[in-house]
């Protein structure tokens, strides 16, 4: 049995509150701005100097990003994506920083917000440490490699890969509505000798659910792609983990989003390491990024609640498609 | 044809984790050891990550202390490629910021790497806790901890 998965379905945050009685209005400033920049870029007129300019207006670059990934952060929480997905192709294709920087950033916003939710989806048994730890030593494992592979490519081929990777998430997001309610009880022999069978509160129904994970070891091979693809574009890897944990292993889908959101945590621990080891973790590019995605994403939060779950999917479905175009233009040249 | 998912039935003795909830009628595993601990260090330590970072932010930004390479100077070298950004402004890679501080931006990189510690730090936790009664996932944790200390290392360089 299938039902509809509405990004309402996932999982609220504590003392969420809403406070704003016009949801759309953020979403629409971060819009104008996002479609101010590329538009200004593809005029060829930019809004601020160019990149020969840029020693003198520095400052306006690390505003410009706070701003740019505020808004991200905002749409990212409403439509429920990770921040790393949309900042990587978005900021790559906007702005003259080079992939390698904006790559590693994407990283630490996707981690820093997957410490944060860490906390409360460990203690609320959201998250399975039981099937999470296995997951994650194979994911890191590739991660180190792709994000290893994506430093030694040229950029305009991470460029061309990044583009067909994000428009195949977009891809993802319009066909994938589908969540399978229809989750393992009993497990299969692997998941039986790792003590994967929990039991799990379910808030909106009062039940005690009991769940297992079935296809463990292809479910843990898909992980190494998921990995090596997270290392090497920087994304956060959310929009693939949940659809392996919840479709193909049939854990529910609120313990495959909140093991998945864990799992981030470690994926992107061991290819940070790798950009920041390159020198490609820049302060001036990271700082401003994470503490814009962060803030956005508190206010996205709490005007998650008074919005429109479809009205806002369907703007992230279009990013993901606009930025993917964008990403393969500049690959191929014909968009620099 | 539809597919049947057989029932199987659970051996007590190979699954020794796990445990009757009687009150539901339902079977389930313990929870790991030290999971609470593992919470809790990530709780605090991404709280006084994002505090640091944020301080760091504003010591780099206002220029409270001199960074090793300026924002001017990084902001017009970024478009180029990583290689050629750190020949061109002849920053240390590596852990090599550690030798600069107290400048702003090794300041910016202390708060970052203090939240990539946080996962490394949580698993040796888990290592540790799970050793006695749960030892494949204190072995998992361990390889993990080897996987991050390789990727930090500087070992695996690419040639750009």
């Amino acid at each position: 049995m299938l039902t509809r998965m509405q990004p309402s379905d996932r999982m609220k945050p504590d003392r969420a509150r809403p406070f704003c009685a016009r949801p759309l209005l953020p979403l629409t400033v971060a819009a104008v701005i996002l479609a101010c920049t590329a538009a200004a870029h593809a005029a060829g007129r930019p809004l601020v100097p160019a990149a020969t300019d840029a020693a003198a207006h520095w400052w306006i670059w690390p505003a410009l990003l706070f701003i740019v990934t505020f808004g991200l952060g905002i749409v990212s929480v409403m439509g429920g994506v990770g921040g790393g997905v949309l900042f990587v192709p978005i900021v790559g294709g906007l702005f003259p920083i080079h992939l390698d920087y904006v790559r590693a950033a994407g990283l630490v916003i996707a981690l820093a917000g997957s410490l944060s939710a860490s906390p409360t989806l460990l203690r609320r048994d959201m998250a399975s440490l039981r099937l999470a730890l296995p997951a994650a030593l194979v994911a890191s494992v590739f991660s180190a490699a792709g994000a290893t592979v994506g430093l030694a490519l040229p950029q305009r081929a991470v460029q061309i890969a990044l583009g067909l990777a994000i428009t195949g998430v977009g891809v993802l997001y319009l066909r994938a509505r589908s969540a399978s309610s229809n989750h393992e009880k009993n497990g299969d022999a692997f998941a039986m000798a790792l003590g994967i069978r929990r039991v799990y509160h379910e808030s909106s129904s009062g039940a005690q659910v009991e769940w297992s994970v079935r296809n463990t070891r292809a479910g843990f091979a898909a992980f190494s792609l998921i990995g090596f693809a997270a290392g090497m574009f920087g994304l956060g890897a959310g929009w693939a983990n949940v659809p392996v944990l919840n479709l193909a292993m049939g854990a529910p889908l609120k313990i495959a989003m909140g093991t998945s959101s864990f799992l981030l945590s470690v994926t992107d621990t061991s290819a940070v390491w790798i950009y920041i080891n390159h020198g490609a973790l820049l302060p001036l590019v990271a700082v401003p990024s994470i503490l814009g995605m962060v803030l956005g994403a508190k206010i996205g939060v709490r005007l998650m609640i008074g919005a429109k779950p479809e009205s806002v999917r369907k703007v992230v479905i279009c990013l993901l498609f606009i930025a993917g175009a964008r990403s393969i233009l500049k690959g191929i040249g014909i968009w620099s | 044809m539809p597919v049947v998912h057989r029932r199987r039935a659970i051996d007590p003795e190979r699954n020794r984790h796990l445990v009757m909830n009687t009150a539901a009628g339902h079977c389930s595993s313990a929870p790991l050891p030290g999971k609470r601990t593992y919470a809790s260090i990530l709780e605090k330590g991404t709280r006084t990550g994002a505090a640091a970072l944020a301080a760091a932010g504003l010591v780099f930004f206002l220029g409270i202390l001199p960074p090793r390479v300026s924002p001017a100077s990084c902001a017009a070298h970024w478009s180029l490629p990583v290689s050629e950004y750190t020949a061109t402004v002849g920053v240390r890679t590596g852990w090599g910021w550690l030798a600069d501080l107290p400048a702003s931006d090794s300041l910016c990189m202390a708060a970052i790497v203090l939240l990539v510690l946080l996962t490394p730090a949580g698993y040796a936790l888990i290592a540790f806790t799970c050793w006695k009664k749960e030892r494949v996932f204190s072995v998992i944790a361990l390889a993990e901890i080897a996987v991050m200390l390789l990727a930090a290392s500087g070992l695996l360089k690419s040639a750009h």
